[in-house]
């Protein structure tokens, strides 16, 4: 899938592919094939990034400053020094938003199904 | 990071699904070269950070189909990636943004330049006869006016060193020319004409050379290590 830039405002919905990298590194920092496989698994299989889009959306939050890029302490693969993403305090404002909006149309949702079935 | 130098992992050998090295370290290699569509600034980025990414992937398919879809997802996402990676860049800063078209603008032009120098050093613009009675004087001149030609081609990988010699050179080829009207030709032409036409010949020299050092000290100068 590509990463669809439907986040012209900050507070919009976000898309799916945003909300998902920010929800995976929202506990501990993450590289990037770590947030892959998280939102292959938080998505329940659904959402599924090639290294690509990944890295566009990364690009994107880096701008943004919805998250930051911290060096590993693990030791690399390859020989290689890993770099991990986190969520910066206005991206994790961001994400705690969007979590509050999504609960809100829930909870509409559940109110007007919990009416018609009551 | 340069590309080409990029060191491919060896993939362990899975027992559910053996793809063959000879292919898993193909396709990598291809990924790279088709990291190549992405702008220079992404590419000093994430290059390295994909390429690692893209083999775990590979290492961790599970089939044939499964490695399948992977190839197949990076390759169908590859054209909308890159779009939006290149629209990205026009929405740089403006500081970023004008950096990048003064680089795009000297690099165009000192390039139609060179090839206008390079196209009348294959047909010389000067009378034959002329070329004929000062062939060994001219010959110096033709030869700076090549090594011009070739330092602003050198500008477009080595910025810094490329803007010196484009300096040097037209400096040199400024300084020949009032050297030879006015020892070879001193009735022609007065003095004042003499320093004007010395001037007017290494200037567009001395202005590509400089814009090139300048951009060689910009920040994303550094761009130019991926290109």
């Amino acid at each position: 899938m590509t990463d669809k830039q439907s986040n012209k405002q900050e507070g919009q919905p976000l898309t799916e592919a945003t909300f998902f990298i920010l929800l995976s590194i929202a506990q501990k920092p993450k590289h990037g094939y770590a947030i892959l496989k998280d939102v292959e698994s938080l998505s329940g299989g659904r959402v599924k990034f090639s290294t690509g889009t990944l890295y566009g959306a990364i690009s994107r939050l880096l701008e943004q400053e919805w998250i930051e890029q911290i060096e590993n302490d693990q030791p690399p693969d390859a020989g290689r020094p890993r770099k991990d993403y986190a969520l910066t305090d206005k991206g994790r404002s961001i994400l705690n938003a969007e979590v509050a909006r999504l609960e809100s149309v829930l909870a509409s949702a559940r109110l007007r199904f919990g009416k018609e079935s009551g | 990071m340069r590309i080409e130098s990029y060191k491919i992992t060896p993939l362990p050998n899975n027992r559910s699904f053996k793809v063959s090295k000879w292919i898993s370290s193909l396709l990598i290699r291809l990924y790279a070269y088709a990291l190549w569509f992405y702008p220079a600034d992404f590419r000093v980025k994430f290059a390295e950070e994909m390429l690692d990414v893209f083999a775990m992937t590979l290492r961790e398919a599970r089939g044939i189909l499964n490695f399948s879809t992977i190839v197949w997802r990076e390759v169908a996402s590859l054209p909308m990636n890159v779009i939006q990676a290149r629209q990205r860049k026009f929405r740089m800063p403006t500081s970023d943004r004008s950096v990048w078209r003064t680089r795009q603008v000297t690099r165009w032009s000192s390039l139609i330049l060179s090839l206008l120098i390079l196209y009348s050093l294959i047909n010389p613009f000067v009378a034959p006869q002329t070329f004929a009675m000062d062939r060994v004087r001219l010959s110096i001149f033709f030869v700076l006016l090549l090594i011009t030609a070739l330092s602003m081609l050198l500008s477009w990988r080595w910025e810094r060193l490329g803007g010196l010699l484009t300096i040097a050179s037209g400096i040199a080829l400024g300084a020949f020319l009032i050297f030879y009207i006015g020892y070879f030709r001193p009735a022609e032409i007065s003095w004042i004409g003499l320093i004007l036409i010395g001037i007017l010949w290494a200037l567009p020299f001395v202005t590509f050379g400089v814009m090139f050092y300048y951009l060689s000290q910009c920040p994303v100068a550094g761009v130019h290590l991926a290109e």
